[in-house]
């Protein structure tokens, strides 16, 4: 009987225990340092597609202390449930240029039917609107007007203002300045061309950021390497730097 | 040696195993059910309805592992978009795909409720919310406020509160 009992408490212990120092590292790994697997093309050349295993911080957590040039890990505001590699580019107050390259007119899918017609660009660029957003335009005056009580005068000015932001959003979206709010910050990945980033969801929540990765590991390198230099390398380990460089234009 | 007083020997393993729990009520603090309170005006009249003393409630962050649980009207604990230091409570007014008649200090009438994001109010008009930020991601929500516990006259669920804000509910309206 007492040996049963021994061998149930040392059971209870190593369960006990197992539970205690699990959740002793997960607030480690949650709250100090991670070390962890990521993938994705977006952050090449400084992360690997494949294989690249990154040491993150988590003192820069939320955002604190973070500067322009960081690579962070933060969660994706479209997804929660998914973690991206970027680098910072924009902090709150920062004047932001979006990406001029890619939603401008001469790359625009909606511009590639045209036979370059000179008559038929402009002819677009007035209508502008399709038939279907006409009718939610209608639409939405006739809501407006049954809710609010108030007659809209001169509906042709109000189409107007609305024809002319639809345009500019559809056309023009990606060739506009930001501001980056209060607490957010811009990301994008080092690889523009297959980076889905701060350029389509705008500016992200510093609420968001998990932490600033420092350096990196390839696991297709060698376990152990010398370096042209004579030096040591485990698994390809690299610092990952800060490369921003502020030009300040001074004014004479 | 010191460590031969028996008494203090079983006070030094006392304190170790009490040391050892700690990560695990942090780790059900953080990802099961904690207790919270509330302070501020800007879901009055449902929380704190009177400023001079704090309501305090129970939250459950267990139930939002899976985030399609987050219904209208539900009181979640957010991390502020604007302050990410700061955790603030505000109730559902709209998920992903509403479209919300919004107020005051927004600049547009109407908003889409892009894929994971939610639209936050407070109860009190005068609160800083969504309609001043923005629709705001869910991977910034915390936890769901389940139950007022502590002014004990109070005790139990926490009243309904706000307004509509959904376009499909106000037309059904009228």
């Amino acid at each position: 009987m007492t040996n049963l009992n021994s061998s149930f408490s040392v059971g209870m212990g190593i369960i006990t225990w197992s539970l205690r120092f699990g959740c002793f590292l997960h607030l480690f790994m949650d709250e100090i340092y991670e070390f962890t697997e990521t993938s994705g093309e977006s952050m090449t050349p400084t992360l690997q597609p494949n294989g690249d295993y990154a040491h993150v911080l988590k003192r820069y957590k939320y955002g604190k202390d973070l500067k322009v040039g960081d690579v962070i890990v933060a969660v994706k505001p479209t997804e929660p449930h998914h973690r991206v590699c970027k680098r910072i580019t924009g902090l709150p107050g920062d004047m932001i240029l979006i990406d001029p390259s890619m939603g401008s007119d001469l790359n625009s899918f909606d511009k590639i039917g045209y036979n370059g017609n000179d008559k038929d660009k402009d002819k677009d660029k007035k209508i502008g609107g399709d038939k279907e957003f006409d009718e939610k335009l209608n639409e939405y005056i006739e809501y407006i007007e049954k809710t609010d009580k108030q007659d809209i005068q001169d509906k042709e000015t109000f189409k107007k203002l609305e024809l002319k932001e639809y345009n500019e959003n559809k056309y023009n979206s990606m060739n506009r300045y930001i501001i980056v709010p209060e607490g957010h910050c811009w990301l994008t990945g080092d690889n523009l061309s297959q980076s889905l980033d701060s350029r389509s969801y705008r500016p992200v929540p510093m609420g968001l950021i998990k932490g600033k990765i420092i350096a990196a590991n390839l696991i297709f390198e060698p376990f152990i390497k010398i370096d042209e230099d004579d030096k040591l390398n485990v698994y390809g380990f690299r610092w990952i730097k800060n490369n921003f460089e502020d030009e300040i234009y001074s004014i004479e | 040696m010191f460590l031969r007083n028996p008494y203090l020997k079983s006070s030094i393993k006392g304190a170790g195993i009490f040391i050892s729990w700690i990560p695990v009520v942090l780790v059900i603090d953080k990802y099961f059910y904690s207790v919270s309170s509330v302070s501020g005006s800007s879901m009055q009249p449902a929380l704190n309805p009177f400023l001079t003393r704090k309501d305090w409630i129970f939250v459950n962050k267990l139930s939002l592992n899976d985030l399609n649980n987050i219904k209208v009207d539900d009181v979640l604990l957010i991390r502020s978009p604007t302050n990410p230091s700061k955790i603030v409570i505000k109730r559902v007014k709209g998920v992903q795909g509403d479209v919300i008649r919004t107020r005051y200090p927004y600049l547009r009438n109407r908003c889409t409720i892009p894929k994971n994001h939610l639209w936050l109010e407070g109860d009190n008009i005068r609160s800083i919310d969504s309609n001043t930020y923005g629709p705001v991601s869910t991977g910034l929500v915390i936890g769901r406020a389940e139950k007022i516990i502590y002014p004990f006259d109070r005790f139990g669920d926490i009243p309904q509160g706000g307004r509509e804000a959904r376009l499909s509910k106000l037309r059904a309206i009228g």
